[in-house]
């Protein structure tokens, strides 16, 4: 062998490394770059005929007492401020508010309970409006979470994990299952509350994390504004918006020519979305038109702008115009304490527009393929928080069982399901984890929640995490 | 005690150095002497540790050969010829002479060693498996040329089985005899060769247990007897099978060729019928084929008698529907229809069926609707919610006839329209809430057979009208609407106005 060719040949140990490093990265690169254009196009939804095409998700933030509204519990009463036997609580954790307790006296509820309905559904005196819905009523008695404390919960509940960063309910749907009405978003989340001083609400929890920005919730403002930006600024007309549009779209394509950066299409795409929602929006929140009777079933609060019965009107408005999700978040539901009173008067304001929304969907046809959903994200404990009295109690966070509801497309009328026990403190029969609540919704929608994915930062996410079976007991 | 059986135990280990080694060293002599290269010292090196290593594994083997579980015959063969290997290896390295020579008796004496030590192990026809045989004594006392009779072939016993269960009376001689077995011959025997004799027979006896023959398998182990004949809860055998693959106790051991659910269910049934050698058994087991299945002799239900379709039994339509095969949409056609903002989608991935939403349709148009015509029977449901859909419109979709759900609600039409609906035989909904709707209108929906709801709300029907549609469909829910709540004190929902 000639020894100048030799030499042209060898492959040194510098030469190797300083080649595979190159070779690496170049390999790295066609993974970041192949991601999206993959999951794109494997994404086929849904995966099954689906049994409810929108959801409503009326969301009880700050815990409702199940105690106080659907699991009844005769006794507790009978035990009234007895201790709560240790045998029960087991190994629980306790938040920090009742750690500190030298007694933990048991507190049934003050308010009576009937059965209700067909399915001889149990319902507190609160709700007297929820008892004239209970044949449309599917409860589940027995959702468990791994959070105790509000943020963690709320969270792990949206996204399907307790740290965030991940995308709520609403984006992995909207990100599935896009929207039928191309002039509304498909993901819309609309706010109430009944005190000042509730617990707050971040605007992570309907945050898009990961997934494609346009699947970030959209949240709408009670009054004139109700998306904020959305208006055209003072001195700008309809029509120098549109040439200003056009304009950048042109823009926008003398760029994707050089880049084929697909991005910017989705750019336009969101231009676009925005302009026809300066119109869409406004009409569709538009209330002025409806009847006086709509305003009667949904209560008085309904021509208050802002209140959870104003939302729940606009919940069937946009859903009654194809939005694909609609996500109400009702504050306040936080009785550690004056329970009685306080969640007497959040009953109240929840009541009747919850119920009012089932009958409204029903009458115009929507519940046949509509989903809603009421619930909270943990219940509260079967034991006073504070001082008990005859009737005053509180009642501290309680994630090993709690009560919600659905109603529509899918899900068995006038049914119960999932046992507690005598305390309302443990389940006994049929429990139901936040990953099976989520995968069950997610079948509903004739989605596989196992094989929904999103792959980013080298691994594939699902809004179930690596958990989640479908309740197919409540499924009709 | 101990410690011997720790060091015999290191044997299955130790021994694939000397392998590995002395073949290298035989392979570096080879290369030496074929490629011209001096390479002695390495050829040294590799005898010496090869050397060294055969002696340690011939000191393991002897520890382990004391346990007694091993076939004495073989033990010696392999013991000599390992110990053989050892010191020609020695050999080898010290007089360099005829090192040549010397290593490649050393390497034939490892190979036979070698196979005598796997024999040892895995059995004696583990490298060449023999034809199947019997012991003799294990033969049924019945005459062999009736068994070839009874002898049919595993296709037969399955259909057999079949029609026993459905047409053949069970108490027919021929099926009965057609269903009787030698279980121990014919099902616990082919077992037990396949996957205990490696470590419980003639050649190794662990727990000294053999498994061989019916004494041995009367005699039992180390343990005693290892089953009570009728009683499967209280036989060692049975039981160690059941026990977690982690267990010490577990049968076989963990790594080892495990038993299937089947083959567990065979021992069960056997000791349970009384684990008898010879005797026949009513029992069908289909071991000829990887499959195993025990098929016990009773009639099975094959499936449940069909009961006439009740009157409350109500058909899914749709899901029927969306049973049958449907080809795909073209693209172009789908993407015209996107371009005149008809919103189409799927039944799901793989599914052709579409649902169509006119949802986006900002100016409406009879023409529309003629571009979903050609969609044809794909289109299973179909939303002209709030559009001003006319009678004549209306009349186009007789051509779809798999539509199940349609939504009319709000539109333009009047009774005229709902002639033409009972043209569509599959119509399981139908939302007319909204429009001018009459009795008469409603009167011809009586004839679509499917339907389950109609949604009548602010529509100009009445009582009477919606009386008369129960008559001809006694199930379709009508939905009136108008609902208000009774005052917090009072339960019942009614009607407004």
């Amino acid at each position: 062998m000639n020894i100048f060719e030799e030499y042209n040949h060898k492959m040194n140990r510098r030469n190797f490394l300083s080649g595979s490093v190159l070779g690496l990265g170049a390999t790295a690169l066609c993974g970041l770059m192949n991601d999206n254009n993959v999951i794109y196009n494997d994404l086929q939804l849904p995966h099954f005929a689906p049994k409810a095409k929108r959801i409503i998700y009326l969301f009880q933030s700050g815990a409702p007492s199940q105690l106080d509204l659907f699991d009844y519990k005769p006794k507790l009463k009978e035990m009234f401020g007895q201790e709560l036997p240790a045998s029960i609580r087991g190994e629980q954790r306790v938040t920090g508010m009742t750690a500190h307790q030298k007694s933990f006296p048991l507190a049934g509820s003050k308010f009576n309970f009937a059965q209700y309905g067909k399915g001889r559904i149990w319902l507190s005196e609160i709700l007297p409006y929820h008892q004239q819905i209970a044949d449309e009523m599917c409860v589940i008695k027995t959702m468990h979470t791994e959070a105790i404390n509000h943020d963690p919960a709320v969270t792990f509940l949206q996204t399907g994990s307790q740290q965030g960063a991940r995308p709520s309910f609403g984006s992995w749907v909207s990100y599935g299952l896009g929207s039928e009405n191309k002039n509304l978003p498909a993901f819309c989340v609309l706010l109430s509350r009944s005190n000042n001083g509730d617990q707050p609400l971040y605007a992570k929890l309907w945050n898009n994390a990961f997934l494609p920005s346009e699947h970030q919730g959209v949240l709408f403002r009670s009054g004139d504004d109700p998306i904020l930006y959305l208006k055209d600024p003072k001195g700008i007309d309809k029509f120098s918006r549109r040439d200003m549009l056009d304009a950048l779209a042109k823009l926008h394509k003398l760029e994707i020519e050089q880049t084929l950066d697909d991005d910017l299409n989705g750019k336009i795409a969101q231009y676009e979305m925005a302009y026809r929602m300066q119109t869409s929006v406004p009409e569709t929140l538009d209330v002025s038109k409806e009847p006086d009777w709509v305003f009667d079933l949904y209560g008085k609060n309904a021509r208050k702008p802002g209140s959870y019965a104003a939302n729940c009107l606009l919940a069937r408005k946009l859903i009654e115009n194809d939005v694909r999700f609609v996500q109400l978040y009702h504050q306040g539901w936080d009785q550690h304490g004056n329970l009685p009173s306080e969640i007497s008067k959040l009953a109240k304001d929840v009541d009747q527009p919850s119920a009012a929304l089932i009958l409204d969907l029903k009458q115009r046809g929507l519940l046949e393929d509509t989903l809603v959903v009421w619930g909270g994200e943990f219940g509260r404990g079967c034991y006073s928080q504070g001082k008990l009295t005859v009737d005053n109690y509180g009642r501290d966070h309680h994630p090993r069982c709690y009560s919600i509801w659905m109603a529509g497309a899918g899900v068995k009328k006038g049914f119960t399901y999932g046992e507690t026990d005598d305390f309302g403190y443990n389940i006994i029969k049929d429990s139901v984890h936040i990953h099976d609540y989520q995968a069950t919704v997610m079948h509903l929608l004739g989605i596989d929640h196992e094989r929904f994915t999103f792959k980013t930062q080298g691994r594939r996410y699902r809004l179930t995490d690596v958990a989640g079976k479908v309740v197919k007991s409540v499924l009709a | 005690m101990f410690l011997t059986d720790f060091f015999g135990r290191l044997h299955p280990l130790l021994v694939h150095l000397p392998i590995g080694i002395l073949l290298f060293a035989f392979a570096l002599i080879l290369f030496q002497r074929f490629q011209k290269v001096e390479v002695d010292v390495a050829i040294s090196f590799a005898l010496l540790l090869g050397s060294i290593s055969a002696v340690f594994a011939s000191a393991t083997g002897w520890f382990l050969a004391q346990s007694g579980e091993y076939d004495a015959d073989l033990v010696f063969q392999h013991q000599w010829m390992g110990i053989g290997t050892a010191i020609f290896s020695f050999a080898a390295y010290f007089i360099k002479r005829i090192r040549d020579i010397l290593t490649t008796i050393t390497v034939c004496a490892l190979m036979v060693t070698g196979h005598f030590g796997g024999n040892l192990t895995h059995g004696e026809d583990y490298l060449f498996p023999k034809k199947k045989s019997v012991p003799l004594s294990l033969m049924p006392t019945i005459d062999s040329m009736q068994q070839e009779v009874l002898k049919v072939s595993p296709a037969e016993l399955a259909s057999a089985n079949l029609k026993t269960s459905v047409q053949i009376q069970p108490n027919t001689e021929k099926a009965q005899r057609r269903k009787t077995s030698f279980i121990f011959r014919d099902a616990v025997l082919p077992i037990l060769e396949k996957k205990c004799f490696s470590c419980h027979s003639a050649t190794k006896k662990k727990g000294g247990l053999r498994l061989d023959t019916e004494e041995f398998i009367l005699l039992g182990g180390k343990n005693g007897a290892i089953f009570t004949a009728g009683n499967p809860e209280n036989s060692s055998i049975y039981l160690s099978m059941l026990l977690p693959e982690d267990d010490d106790n577990h049968m076989p051991p963990k790594g080892k060729p495990q038993l299937t659910p089947q083959e567990i269910a065979v021992f069960h049934q056997w000791i349970k019928e009384g684990a008898s050698f010879r005797e026949e058994m009513k029992i069908f087991l289909d071991h000829q084929e990887e499959k195993k299945e025990v098929i016990e002799n009773k009639p099975v239900i094959v499936s449940a008698p069909k009961t006439a379709v009740s009157q409350t039994f109500v058909q899914d339509v749709e899901g029927n529907i969306l049973k049958n095969k449907m080809d795909a949409v073209a693209p172009s056609l789908l993407n015209h229809l996107k371009q005149q903002n008809i919103t189409v989608s799927n039944f799901g991935t793989n599914s052709n069926y579409l649902m169509v939403n006119f949802v986006n349709v900002k100016e409406y148009r009879s023409a529309l609707i003629d571009e979903v015509l050609k969609l044809g029977d794909k289109v299973v449901r179909l939303r002209l919610s709030q559009q001003p859909v006319s009678d004549s419109d209306i009349k186009k979709l007789s051509a779809l006839k798999n539509i199940t759900r349609l939504n009319l609600e709000k539109t333009a039409i009047t009774d005229l329209a709902l002639k033409d609906i009972k043209n569509l035989p599959n119509l399981e909904q139908i939302n007319l809430y909204g429009t001018n709707i009459t009795d008469n209108g409603l009167l011809e929906l009586a004839n679509c057979d499917h339907l389950k709801v109609v949604f009548l709300w602010q529509t100009k029907t009445t009582a009477k009208g919606i009386e008369q549609l129960k008559r001809s469909l006694p199930n379709v829910q009508v939905e009136l609407g108008g609902l208000q709540f009774a005052k917090p004190d009072t339960i019942k929902t009614k009607n407004l106005d």
